[in-house]
């Protein structure tokens, strides 16, 4: 499913901005393969389960379309390889007002985009605006606090806040904050993210629906690499057959291969399995519109009727862990959280006594049929539930319209994943608690008065210290109101060919194909 | 000739041609193999409880994935439920949908047909014209299609496979009546004044529903195919209940691991489908041997 991570970096807000000025210049990213030259040349191709959908960085939330358009266009700040911090990337340096509402960004010299303009800061202010436009209809949300960014000089940037806002840099290290010619180079919006064009290491290229998408070598890139000719994402739903052209040699990396079959790939002579650390939450949303989600306890003895600990075994073959908090343990901020919702049986049993459905009920779950986990996960629920007298009837549809239908709200329950796309717990607290958000909080209208005053709290806390500790109160509080089920957290698993160097995914889901190389 | 000995005439007609191969059934291979396979899936189905002691909905997720053994004789599937168990309780689902999904055609079918075939006219062209329109379909296409409209479920098989597979009876009873509406005996009844509902029912159908029957066998193995099929692809009886399908698409995520999983329902269908085909083959030896020459 989706996920919609965002990061306010600094999550370090504090820490964020001491590693910011510790790396300053250019942090160039690892090159290529550990040891010895990368081979140039080459195409490599990865299959994947879904295809993208659009390459709009401002409205586009799947990861699946994510990880393509961020080998094209690129933001001003990178997040670092662990995921922990931000650094400068087209950017090469930055100072802060003493009042911390402005912030002077230096923009390197030396990037042009593939359309042979180089770039300057009006497309920098262009790219931004361009964002924060989409409100909480895109991923507009992220830029809230920024009252205004302007063009300073060719390669200054200046942007003044509303408000002080801990999370900027991490923002600007947001793909949605990607730099693009300004005015889209004169054509639409449609028009230009048909073929989208930025500074990145790669080349759009062509897309077939459903089939491949394709990007080439920019023979221009500002940074080291790119070492491979093309990169093609085909789209292979079956994990069997992903799995089988991996070990038949037609493909070179294969994206989210299945938990069931990651230990086979793992033995198999020539091929790398690696689960990267992610920052992934599993978790079950239920549609406070719908009665009776709106009743705490029903929910309540839902989040403690489930069996967390069976289901990194059955569902993940072990590959994971049961989930505590919103934020998960990669996240900045994340705080354990001993009194969350895990199995107990007589707890659940009192909680739904409590409640407006003392005898039971019946409702539905709503899954993508295309995703073996949550087929599986949804059974389990039902089969744990059942004890409680909850029927459950499991709703399977296919990626597309369990989109529309999660959009809609129209669901009972559903299970949902979410990964952090920058460095920063706000991305995902802003999305998943409150209402503005960009998603009705995370699709479910959830919407706690308390909870929603302590994340606008953090946002503008930029002392660490007193940060961590509203971040620790708001994962209780919303634990304790059961705005969700977490289930679990699992890593990225990826499995490849011995033939290719260099690819590393970080916590935050995102890689640097300019990094990569493929060996004859 | 009176009344009387017309009909007498008419009984005396067919009768030899029943008894004479009825009495010999057992002395047919192919129908006494197919009869002791369907009757065998059928017993199994039936006292499902009585061969095996594990629940099949019960997950344990503890014993998930377990190869065979003496406890689980075909192993575990991944939420630790008897896969043994589970394949017997299955034949209960598949063989129930697929018997009782062949009766509303069959009979809308049949008599449809035989009507417009025995009265001809426009009643005919209209009712030939709505099956080669539904010809014109692949029966898949229209069954998925009928139950995405209906919603997944049995009810929605049920009433898929009814408005799809309605016509072949149809357009095997019109042919068949066509021929014996000029049959002597059926001439010879109208001379004799009987009327036409008479005569259907009482002289025409005995004859002619032979071929509806054997036709029949065979749909069974298509509509357990399809109830497969459509288990498979997610639409059909919804999780947990055994299912032969959606047990071959719990399976398939571990085809090259657990490779059991996948392939022992899929060898029920192929043997009950055998068993099937078997009985529809001995049943058209016995019921029609003139055609089979």
């Amino acid at each position: 499913m989706t996920r919609a991570t965002r990061i306010r970096s600094v999550g370090v807000a504090a820490v964020a901005a001491l590693a910011l000025t510790a790396c300053g210049g250019g942090s160039s990213s690892d090159s290529g393969a550990a040891g010895g030259t990368p081979t140039e040349g080459g195409d490599l191709t990865i299959a994947r389960q879904a295809d993208i959908l659009s390459m709009d960085k401002t409205t586009t939330f799947d990861n699946s379309s994510i990880y393509v358009m961020e080998q094209i266009m690129e933001p001003l700040f990178m997040v670092s390889q662990d995921g922990t911090k931000v650094e400068p990337w087209l950017a090469t340096d930055y100072t802060i007002s003493d009042d911390k509402l402005t912030y002077t960004i230096k923009l390197r010299d030396d990037v042009k985009f593939t359309n042979g303009n180089p770039m300057t800061a009006a497309d920098v202010k262009f790219s931004i605006d361009e964002d924060t436009k989409t409100g909480a209809d895109g991923w507009g949300f992220i830029n809230a606090a920024i009252d205004s960014v302007e063009a300073t000089d060719d390669s200054t940037v200046t942007i003044k806040l509303k408000y002080a806002w801990a999370p900027l840099l991490a923002d600007l290290s947001l793909f949605s904050n990607g730099i693009i010619p300004e005015n889209y180079g004169g054509l639409t919006s449609e028009q230009f993210y048909e073929a989208p064009v930025g500074t990145g290491p790669f080349v759009w290229g062509e897309w077939k629906q459903g089939q491949y998408v394709k990007v080439t070598k920019n023979p221009d890139y500002w940074g080291d690499g790119p070492h491979l000719d093309s990169v093609t994402w085909t789209v292979v739903p079956d994990a069997n057959t992903r799995k089988l052209q991996l070990q038949g040699g037609q493909i070179d990396i294969d994206e989210f291969p299945d938990w069931s079959g990651f230990g086979t790939l793992k033995d198999t002579p020539g091929i790398t399995a690696t689960a990267f650390p992610s920052t992934r939450l599993d978790y079950l949303a239920f549609n406070q519109l719908r009665t009776p989600f709106e009743d705490v306890h029903v929910r309540r003895a839902i989040a403690y009727a489930l069996d967390r600990e069976a289901m990194v075994k059955s569902v993940l073959f072990g590959n994971g862990q049961a989930a505590d908090s919103l934020l998960s343990p990669g996240t900045p901020y994340y705080a354990k959280n001993p009194d969350a919702p895990q199995l107990d049986l007589d707890k659940a049993k009192q909680e739904l006594a409590q409640s407006s459905q003392p005898n039971g009920f019946s409702t539905s779950i709503l899954i993508n049929a295309g995703d073996p986990n949550q087929v599986s996960v949804a059974q389990i629920i039902q089969s744990q539930l059942k004890e409680l007298g909850i029927d459950v009837k499991i709703n399977s549809l296919d990626a597309t319209a369990v989109r529309a239908a999660r959009n809609a709200q129209d669901f009972d329950m559903i299970i949902l994943g979410w990964t952090m796309d920058i460095p920063d717990p706000d991305e995902w607290t802003s999305f998943a608690v409150d209402p503005e958000g960009g998603s009705h909080s995370a699709y479910t209208s959830y919407n706690n008065p308390e909870v929603i005053a302590i994340n606008k709290q953090a946002q503008a806390e930029t002392d660490d210290a007193k940060r961590a500790d509203l971040y620790k109160q708001l994962q209780e509080k919303v634990a304790d109101d059961a705005f969700a089920a977490y289930l679990y957290y699992s890593p990225y698993a990826y499995a490849m060919s011995d033939k290719v160097s260099g690819f590393e995914v970080t916590p935050l889901g995102n890689y640097h194909l300019e990094d990569v190389s493929k060996s004859e | 000739m009176t009344t009387a000995a017309v009909a007498t005439a008419t009984r005396a007609m067919r009768r030899p041609a029943r008894s004479r191969s009825l009495k010999a059934w057992y002395r047919n291979g192919t129908l006494v193999a197919g009869m002791v396979i369907v009757g065998l899936l059928v017993l199994a189905a039936v006292f499902a409880p009585l061969i095996t002691h594990y629940d099949p909905i019960k997950q344990d997720l503890q014993n998930a994935l377990l190869s065979p053994s003496a406890d689980h004789w075909l192993g575990t599937d991944k939420y630790g439920r008897d896969v043994y168990t589970r394949l017997v309780y299955g034949a209960r689902v598949d063989l129930r949908i697929g018997f009782l999904a062949v009766l509303i055609p069959f009979v809308v079918g049949s008599v449809a047909g035989a009507l417009a075939g025995y009265f001809g006219g426009w009643g005919d062209t209209i009712v030939m014209r709505i099956v080669d329109v539904f010809f014109a379909f692949p029966f898949y296409v229209l069954v998925i299609v009928l139950v995405f409209v209906f919603g997944s479920g049995e009810k929605s098989i049920y009433l898929a496979i009814a408005a799809v597979s309605w016509v072949a009876y149809a357009k095997i009873m019109r042919g068949e009546l066509l021929v014996a509406k000029k049959q002597d005996y059926v001439v010879a009844a109208r001379l004799g004044g009987m009327s036409h509902g008479r005569i259907l029912v009482r002289h025409i159908a005995p004859n002619v529903m032979s071929q509806a029957l054997i036709y029949a066998m065979s749909d069974i193995v298509l509509d357990i195919l399809a109830i497969v099929t459509l288990g498979y692809l997610g639409l059909g009886i919804a999780p947990p209940t055994a299912e032969w399908g959606s047990m071959i698409l719990d399976g398939q995520e571990f085809i090259t691991t657990f490779w059991l999983q996948a392939t022992i329902p899929g060898l029920a269908v192929v043997v009950t489908s055998l068993g099937l085909s078997l009985l529809g083959d001995g049943l058209s030896d016995l019921l029609s041997p003139e055609r089979r020459k």
